[in-house]
């Protein structure tokens, strides 16, 4: 009886209906949905609700993309959903910072990352973290 | 080539362009899409009958979900403090609904985008970025 | 009566083409962006209770409305909107630059490009649509990219199938010739 609300909301209430905790099952989604998100078939049901409904929104989008937009799109989904949710929150957080630098320092920083070897990622990752322990062992 | 042909090219020319559309900007058309539904007009009844809502005053008090609402009529003063109650109700999932579309829209941005997921996933390259931002300041 | 969710679908669809062809037009995104809203804002609010199908023209007219309003309201238009107007040619020449851009044996003549030298050529052809007179410009993105028919775009345009055909017409002229001047082949 709440005022009526966004877009999926009443197929999202449906569907929680169904399956109260879980969300959506896979096989309770329409064929546009299951084909723009069929790389994350496998892993849908390890999939936490609200992120269930984040890739519907995604979904939604999917058909108005060019051939080699739905490509990337679904190349890279199965990789980002793999993530932890720390790391897909670095990576939403280094995208938008990533932005805010102008194409030629954007492109400098991915070179030097891809640069680096394994051992020295290792390196530089520690000691930044001993860093920002050090740091807030100081505000205390 | 005739004219046609020629427009559909350009076409899809300009259906790229629009797909090249920066995070800002997406997340901006999104927000504005947002609100256009907030205000769309109904034919019919409203969907929800409660007395006047007058969100000026303001602490709420504890709202039992759904059931049927005619107990609000005699509620009397309480009424306002319900209906507000509701409000907030509806705009928290409102606000939760925003930031699932938010959050869609940069995930959709991060995933169309060329740089290296592996990358993006390391605090290591927020440092490298914010090195270079500092080489830029 | 439109749902809440056909309305969402619609919104959803075409803002991004919505956004661009206001940018075309006023040639800044933020003001774009405000344009958007506010003709999203509008159609919702109005006509929110239409059947979907009649969203479409509708819309197109309202964000044509607010684009106008837009260079009412500022006061000068952009500069070089009307001196190009003044330069594209009111008959067109004898050549008809469409017939020289053959099409080789791969149509997809960008097969050997890269993603960057097709954002170059996206670009450009951006700039140009913007470079066209608003009416030829309007009509043009009515038929080829909203996929008006004529009845439809003249309806949206507020002016006879004639016309439309006529500044469709030179739209795509103007447009074949600028791009092979600046080497873009489609």
């Amino acid at each position: 009886m709440a005022p009526a609300l966004l877009f999926g909301q009443r197929a999202w209430a449906q569907a929680k209906a169904a399956l109260p905790t879980a969300g959506p099952a896979w096989s309770q989604l329409s064929t546009p949905q299951r084909e723009a998100l069929a790389p994350l078939a496998g892993q849908w049901a390890t999939i936490p609700p609200e992120n269930k409904r984040k890739w519907l929104e995604i979904a939604d989008r999917y058909p108005q993309l060019s051939p080699e937009g739905k490509a990337r799109l679904q190349a890279r989904m199965a990789e980002f959903a793999k993530l932890t949710p720390e790391q897909r929150r670095t990576a939403r957080e280094n995208f938008q910072r990533a932005y805010e630098l102008p194409r030629e320092s954007r492109e400098s920083a991915v070179q030097q990352y891809q640069l680096l070897p394994d051992d020295k990622k290792k390196e530089l990752t520690e000691r930044s973290q001993r860093k920002d322990a050090a740091k807030s062992a100081q505000k205390q | 080539m005739n004219q046609d042909e020629f427009g559909f090219r350009v076409r899809q020319a300009l259906n790229d362009g629009a797909e090249r559309l920066d995070y800002r900007t997406v997340l901006r058309l999104e927000q504005a899409r947002g609100k256009a539904l907030a205000l769309q007009r109904r034919a019919g009844p409203a969907t929800v009958r409660l007395p006047a809502l007058q969100l000026a005053t303001a602490g709420a008090a504890p709202v039992d979900g759904g059931g049927p609402w005619s107990w609000l009529r005699g509620a009397g003063w309480a009424a306002p403090l319900v209906a507000l109650a509701i409000g907030f109700v509806a705009i928290s999932q409102w606000q939760e609904e925003l930031e699932i579309k938010r959050l869609a829209a940069l995930d959709f941005a991060v995933l169309l985008d060329d740089g290296p997921l592996d990358a993006y996933a390391d605090q290591l390259f927020g440092v490298l970025l914010q090195a270079e931002q500092k080489a830029d300041d | 009566m439109a749902t809440r969710e056909e309305l969402s679908e619609f919104l959803a669809g075409v803002e991004r083409r919505a956004f661009k062809q206001a940018v075309f037009a006023v040639r800044d995104e933020s003001h774009a962006l405000d344009i958007v809203q506010d003709a999203m804002m509008k159609i919702a609010e109005k006509y929110g209770d239409r059947p979907a199908a009649e969203l479409p023209p509708l819309f197109t007219r309202i964000l044509q409305n607010a684009i106008h309003d837009f260079f009412r309201r500022s006061k000068v238009r952009s500069a070089w909107v009307t001196l190009f107007s003044s330069l594209i040619p009111e008959d067109e020449p004898d050549a008809d630059p469409l017939e020289t851009l053959e099409a080789t044996g791969d149509t997809r003549s960008e097969s050997t490009e890269t993603t960057f030298e097709r954002g170059q050529i996206v670009a450009i052809i951006e700039e140009e649509v913007a470079k066209l007179p608003a009416r030829q410009r309007e009509a043009f993105l009515l038929r080829y990219w909203e996929d008006f028919d004529t009845a439809e775009a003249a309806a949206a345009m507020g002016c006879s199938e004639g016309s439309v055909k006529t500044h469709c017409s030179r739209a795509t002229h103007a447009l074949a010739k600028a791009l092979r001047e600046r080497g873009i082949t489609l």
